[in-house]
């Protein structure tokens, strides 16, 4: 107990010691105040989407003669949104610049699924500070400030002699030296942790415990990762400087290293050039034969295929028609563009094993459905619901029926499919199996110290 | 004086030289920042390709319309593409978050998309790895290893009392000290300097008399971030008792300055001054619009007011006797009208924009990292007022193409039977392709008026406090 109160003393005499853990406890809570505010404008715009949509519909149905389907679908701007985890304010991905509340028409989709949320491009390129920055980022180096010359500090002092001239033994003294120092960490970080739930009303189910055990498993890996440099019995400096070179190589060089190796081997100008034809499609299409152009459609979409001929006017279902062929014009390419796609995400998964840095901010994200991933499976729910008001317009348009105000009443809604993470279960045996190996050659090295 | 300057600088530099570590460090560095400039230039030239490609293609394809009418064309429409600037491959800046085309219309303003930041929220966290941002970032990291036991080193193993008392001032200790970081920061700077400099000459076309002054600034910029690193540690060294004190002090000032403050900076300043997001700015400007009057409703009052002036001032009596066709002096009123919403929206956010920057520059003199990574983003040209600067030209591009559309309109087509007649193709070659002017240096650093002598001046007084007498007192009393 006396020895308890000694190291408790250690740990908090150390002025840098204090202030790092202050810094530490500091950021983290402004992370999450920041990220609560973001998390809250998120659903602020997704939830003004669809009052804005309801609104716009109840503007329709209050006019004395309902406009034509046609002009009715063109304007019908419907509103979706990324189904996020209110974890999303802590662990804020792509969401700080994608949109989360998109709006999709009847007309070609792929001249609309590339339009981003407006950004300031120098807030992105400051980085940003959600809690998981915190978690992944700051973390280590307080542990590596804490721990990482223990042993060397205590040869410097001299008392490392006179520790190993104690019966009991010099590990388990350097054991509970650790061990304290990752109780006093683990508090903060379950602080922070607690605070931002209760902050942010998240429950304390499954996520919770999954979070706060995924950040032990990370505190372990970084505390593991010390204590073998330590085991060298190196001066101070020594220690610190590799520390801190680890600590650049994973969390700084190589998640830009794998950045640059991705944006190398996907890189795609495919939505460019999707665009690029689409709008020459979409143009060269008022020059050709229109029955074609609605043939051509019908050939593809049978349901509608009893349709009329075209007149000699101008008419709405040839418009949509064309716009949908347009799309199916691109469609190879979009194909090709979503197959890139899905192998980057791979091909991310599988070199993220190379940082753990990388590795755990990843796993955060996909946690809180706020990764690319997520990104992805989103935009295809987007491309579904188009569908979805595409159909719902066609009956108007190509079987010549009026809208009611019933009908506008109907109009489906976008239902929000529960996201989940495909192929993740690798993750939790993997990292497990690293950090358990990582701290049983700490433990063992450790052992072996002598006393210089 | 200098002598002893000179002999320290010497000494420091023959021990330096010694350790194997260091040239470790160093050969990875060099190693990194040359990985980092031929990917830069990579990119560079990938995106330079495209971009012409495309701009070349879109001309070509608006060239070759046939006869049509005008208001179909200004529905086809344009596009601008962004040639990325010419030292890009130094310093990416916010390229990566921002698009790179723009699609031009009749009533619309697009904004620019395909931006390059897939998983940016898991992959960009450090931004990318440009040699500017390695400079920025890990170079620093150097100097405190190069430099923290400098004066706290000596003082320890007793090497400090021993100079003193041979006679050399504290202040030669430092200067000479000081000498040699510099010294060993532009031999390790340097390289990539006249590399980048190679690079940028061998663009040819894009390489303009500015480029070498662009990088004659940056370097001298980079230099100056050294010298107020070099000032800090030689600082901390000096007043904290241990190495390992001093290193662990100043990898803390380092994650601060570096890492935290610009985050928590950019952050609060955003909430501070939120911009609009999206759909609420185009909310706001589809009901301004609709506010204003629609065109095609005959009995609206904003239009009806329109054509009677009209009427009057060609002093006739209905539209159809008008000696132009009054669809296309709707469509340039439309047109007109709209574009000055959108452009009081777009005001409105530029202003936002511009006031997180203005709080984030208040930090200069604190944070000189902040100060040399936004300077360096306006010499490479890759900040976001360069950005918002295309999207600017971009717009206006757009806004006489069209209006030079409804000008054909109003005086190439008949007011009856509007819709049916065509005007001859050999007009679409009297439109001018769209070329980015690239800012000029003035330009560029216009929003940096003083603030640039901040920093530097913080960078002196701090090399002045060093070698203040009451420095040199705090020494001579601790050995």
């Amino acid at each position: 107990m006396l020895l308890f109160k000694l190291e408790c003393k250690r740990l908090f005499a150390g002025t840098v010691n204090k202030l790092v853990l202050v810094l530490f406890l500091l950021s983290g809570i402004f992370a999450i105040y920041q990220g609560a505010l973001g998390y809250k404008s998120i659903r602020i715009d997704q939830y003004k989407s669809t009052v804005v949509f309801q609104k716009e519909r109840e503007h329709v149905s209050s006019r004395e003669a309902l406009p034509e389907p046609g002009s009715l679908a063109y304007y019908a701007s419907a509103p979706t949104q990324w189904q996020l985890s209110p974890w999303a304010a802590l662990f804020v991905g792509e969401t700080s610049s994608s949109m989360v509340a998109a709006k999709i028409r009847a007309t070609a989709l792929q001249s609309q699924i590339y339009n981003r949320e407006i950004v300031n491009p120098s807030q992105q390129r400051a980085g940003g500070l959600d809690l998981g920055f915190v978690l992944v980022y700051f973390l280590p180096l307080v542990i590596g400030i804490l721990t990482v010359t223990l042993i060397s500090d205590e040869q410097h002092a001299g008392r490392w002699r006179l520790l190993n001239a104690m019966p009991r033994s010099v590990f388990s003294l350097v054991g509970k030296q650790i061990a304290l120092r990752f109780v006093v960490i683990w508090f903060m970080v379950a602080l922070l942790l607690i605070s931002a739930a209760l902050l942010l009303s998240l429950p304390f189910d499954i996520f919770f415990w999954t979070v706060l055990g995924a950040t032990s498993l990370y505190m372990v890996f970084w505390f593991a990762l010390a204590a073998i440099i330590m085991s060298f019995g190196k001066n101070s400096v020594f220690n610190s400087l590799t520390y801190l070179s680890s600590w650049v190589v994973l969390a700084l060089l190589l998640p830009g290293a794998v950045h640059l190796y991705l944006s190398n081997q996907y890189h795609s100008d495919a939505p460019l050039e999707i665009t690029l034809q689409l709008r020459m499609t979409l143009n060269d299409g008022w020059d050709q034969d229109k029955q074609a152009t609605l043939d051509a459609f019908v050939a593809k979409e049978s349901k509608w295929s009893n349709t009329a001929p075209l007149g000699e006017a101008f008419d709405w279902k040839w418009y949509y028609a064309q716009q949908h062929m347009s799309d199916i014009a691109v469609q190879d390419q979009v194909e090709a563009y979503r197959r890139s796609n899905a192998a980057r995400q791979n091909q991310l998964q599988k070199l993220s094993v190379l940082s753990p840095a990388l590795f755990f901010q990843l796993s955060l994200n996909e946690l809180a459905k706020t990764s690319g991933n997520f990104q992805i499976k989103y935009q295809q729910q987007i491309a579904d619901y188009h569908q979805t008001i595409r159909h719902y317009f066609y009956d108007f348009l190509f079987f010549d029926k009026q809208v009611s105000r019933q009908d506008i009443a109907d109009f489906p809604k976008f239902e929000p499919q529960t996201m989940v993470a495909q192929g993740g279960s690798w993750k939790l045996p993997l990292s497990t199996a690293v950090v358990a190996l990582m701290l049983m050659i700490a433990i063992v090295r450790i052992r072996k110290v002598k006393v210089i | 004086m200098n002598n002893k300057i000179i002999q320290i600088c010497r000494h420091e530099l023959a021990s330096k030289r010694k350790s194997p570590v260091l040239w470790l460090l160093f050969v990875m560095i060099q190693l990194l920042l040359v990985v980092a400039l031929f990917t830069g230039w990579q990119q560079y030239q990938q995106s330079m390709n495209m971009q012409t490609k495309a701009q070349q293609l879109v001309e070509q394809q608006w060239n070759a319309q046939p006869d049509r009418h005008p208001h179909r064309v200004a529905h086809f429409g344009h596009f601008a593409f962004r040639p990325p600037s010419a030292l890009s491959f130094f310093d990416l800046g916010v390229n990566a978050w921002v698009g790179d085309s723009i699609f031009l219309e009749a009533h619309k303003q697009n904004s620019a998309n395909f931006a390059t930041d897939q998983d940016g929220g898991t992959l960009l966290r450090f931004s990318e790895l440009s040699s500017a941002n390695i400079l920025l970032l890990i170079w620093p990291l150097l100097i405190i290893a190069l430099g923290f036991a400098s004066v706290s080193g000596e003082k320890k193993s007793g090497t400090l009392r021993q100079l003193m008392s041979m006679g050399v001032p504290f202040r030669a200790l430092i200067a000479g000290k000081s000498l040699s970081y510099l010294c060993l920061s532009v031999i390790f700077i340097l390289p990539v300097f006249v590399l980048a400099l190679g690079l940028a000459a061998s663009t040819g076309a894009q390489f303009s008399s500015e480029a070498p002054i662009r990088l004659l600034l940056l370097f001298a910029l980079y230099l100056v971030y050294c010298l107020f690193w070099i000032a800090i540690t030689l600082l901390v060294s000096s007043t904290v008792k241990a190495p390992k004190q001093a290193l662990v002090l100043l990898t803390s000032i380092w994650f601060i300055l570096t890492i935290l403050m610009p985050r928590m900076l950019a952050e609060f300043a955003h909430h501070q001054y939120p911009h609009q997001k999206r759909n609420d700015f185009e909310l706001a400007v589809k009901l301004d619009n609709r506010k204003v009057g629609n065109s095609h409703n005959p009995d609206d009052p904003y239009f009806s007011k329109f054509r009677a002036d009209t009427l009057e001032k060609y002093g006739v009596s209905t539209v159809e006797e008008l000696p132009i066709n009054y669809k296309g002096l709707v469509m340039q009123e439309g047109e007109r009208l709209n574009a000055e919403i959108y452009k009081k929206h777009y005001q409105q956010q530029l202003e936002k924009f511009e006031s997180q920057q203005q709080f984030v520059s208040q930090f200069y003199w604190l944070n000189p990292y902040l100060f040399v990574r936004d300077f360096s983003m306006a010499l490479t040209r890759t900040d976001t007022r360069h950005f918002l600067d295309f999207e600017q030209q971009a717009e206006a591009h757009r806004y006489a193409r069209i209006q030079k559309l409804n000008q054909l309109h109003t005086h190439e087509i008949h007011h009856h039977n509007d819709r049916a007649q065509r005007v001859d193709k050999s007009y679409w070659q009297t439109f001018e392709a769209f070329t980015y002017a690239t800012p000029r240096l003035s330009w560029s650093l216009k929003v940096f008026s003083l603030s640039w002598f901040l920093p530097l001046i913080v960078v002196v007084l701090l090399f002045t406090f060093l070698n203040s007498n009451k420095m040199q007192r705090r020494i001579y009393a601790a050995v």
